[in-house]
């Protein structure tokens, strides 16, 4: 994985910076833990993640056709997607290894809830299942 | 992103549209979280431990005060939300801090381990203005 800018560079740049190529990303959720964390059963849920390497926009596509627009950013071994609405946040991480975890703080009703997802990804950049939108 | 989000997709939108107040500002809080290690790997330790989200000296903005840590974090709460968020920037760990107007917070985790993969760290607990 090219890592393309530091943690330093992203601490002063301060807001989802543009990086130099389009990354994409189909994950599928093999397990989702609903019940605050806990609570784990057996799913099959795709999702596509994409960085858009022009914008700078982390970009989401949930259950094939449910399209949503966020921030990514980079680690050492890791891309990390951010996503936000009125109701709460969600975060997901991706490791260079092809594995993910996708979590997500929202309120529901009166209640606040936390939710996780767990799967594993394959890296598309610029294969036939994505990279250049 | 003016769509719901998530596994709960619509619902969780149509009642953030119920009318609680907006919930974006930068009052400094004082969380108290408890980790939930439930259905979490063997590295989860149960914990309890305090962050502060409140300037610090000769810095701009807020930040996450915890554990010896300081790290920068963005409010991310959209217009009309009914949760606040922060969210750290610059900062090997992605961290999200979600409050409900409760006062009822959840503090999220995330980091790359070698060896084992991406790690999360779910702490539930309470929040109240500086």
């Amino acid at each position: 994985m090219k890592h393309i800018l530091t943690t330093a560079a992203l601490a002063t740049l301060m807001a989802a910076p543009a990086m130099a190529q389009d990354r994409t990303y189909e994950c599928t959720m093999n397990e989702a833990c609903r019940q605050n964390g806990g609570g784990c059963v057996a799913e099959d849920i795709p999702y596509n993640f994409t960085l858009n390497a022009t914008t700078g926009i982390g970009e989401m596509e949930q259950r094939e056709g449910n399209f949503f627009d966020g921030e990514v950013f980079e680690s050492d071994g890791a891309m990390h997607f951010f996503f936000s609405n009125t109701a709460g946040v969600e975060l997901g991480t991706i490791t260079d290894a092809g594995r993910i975890i996708y979590t997500g703080n929202m309120a529901l009703g009166d209640n606040l809830i936390h939710y996780r997802l767990n799967g594993t990804c394959t890296e598309t950049t610029g294969g036939a299942g994505g990279g250049s939108k | 992103m003016t769509r719901a989000g998530g596994i709960i997709g619509a619902a969780a939108a149509t009642l953030a549209m119920a009318g609680l107040p907006a919930m974006a500002d930068t009052v400094p809080l004082l969380c108290l979280f408890t980790t939930d290690c439930a259905g979490q790997d063997d590295g989860c330790l149960p914990d309890t431990f305090t962050i502060e989200i409140a300037p610090i000296d000769h810095e701009a903005g807020l930040w996450f005060t915890y554990d010896g840590i300081s790290a920068p974090v963005r409010d991310v709460t959209p217009t009309d939300a009914m949760t606040r968020s922060n969210i750290t920037l610059g900062h090997a760990d992605r961290e999200a801090v979600t409050m409900f107007d409760t006062g009822e917070a959840i503090h999220n985790r995330q980091f790359y381990q070698p060896g084992r993969g991406p790690v999360q760290r779910t702490a539930f607990g309470q929040c109240e203005a500086l």
